[in-house]
């Protein structure tokens, strides 16, 4: 299964990159905090009028930095999937498992982010609206792979009550 | 499960071992104790032909219904 191998160490680069983003970020955020008072910050444009250091703007960062790990904890839950699968350990429940956990928390992520980033623009810019952008596409593309897993591990269980009643064929 | 597999019957009135019709039909003592067990969620033709033909009997001998 060389291309299960493949796909693992690629979720590990992406989990390895994930990861330090949001250390990085964590650290930054921090420093910003303790040293607000002489640290120019290059913001986005649409978000130059906020005030960085209201309990709003930490309310919405700590929830993006939740969504974050929720988004690791779903691509850990797919490489242990697929790294079951580069065994040659097909049909067991506990591939199918991962892939309904990962599945799970891709629609989350992808739903959840998308409300919180309409959430931040209400909160932060007092705006409404829904932003029709390329990460918002994204977003519910990752939706649909969270879907596409739950569908797959659905798949997965019926190969193995098929395998079961195949063991039990004498 | 409503059918019964009398495998047991039949090996006492052919004096017959497990281990020994279950290396005549070509299937494992483990599998053939599933079969006797009333495990066996399906059992193939092949190896009912095999067993009848080993037990010189018919598949009415070995298999039983009784309504749940």
């Amino acid at each position: 299964m060389e291309t299960a191998t493949r796909l693992r160490k690629f979720i590990d680069v992406l989990i390895g990159l994930l990861s330090l983003s949001l250390l990085v970020s964590v650290f930054v955020l921090f420093y910003i905090i303790i040293q607000k008072s002489t640290i120019i910050i290059d913001m986005p444009e649409r978000y130059q009028s906020v005030d960085l250091f209201s309990w709003k703007t930490y309310i919405i960062l700590v929830s993006f930095a939740v969504e974050y790990i929720l988004c690791i904890l779903a691509l850990f839950y797919m490489r242990s999937g697929v790294k079951k699968l580069s065994l040659g350990k097909f049909f067991t429940t506990e591939i199918s498992q991962c892939f309904l956990k990962s599945g799970k928390l891709f629609v989350i992520v992808g739903l959840t982010t998308i409300f919180l980033r309409f959430l931040a623009d209400l909160i932060l810019l007092d705006r409404i609206g829904i932003i029709i952008d390329y990460t918002n596409i994204s977003l519910v593309f990752v939706s649909v792979v969270g879907l596409f897993f739950m569908l797959f591990s659905n798949v997965l269980y019926k190969g193995i009550e098929l395998k079961k009643d195949n063991d039990l064929t004498i | 499960m409503p059918i019964i597999v009398n495998l047991d019957i039949m090996l006492a009135k052919r004096g017959m071992k497990s281990n020994e019709l279950a290396q005549i039909v070509g299937i494992t003592t483990a599998n053939l104790s599933i079969l006797k067990t009333g495990k066996a969620k399906a059992i193939r033709f092949s190896t009912l032909e095999a067993i009848c033909k080993a037990l010189d009997c018919q598949p009415s001998d070995i298999l039983e219904y009784v309504e749940d």
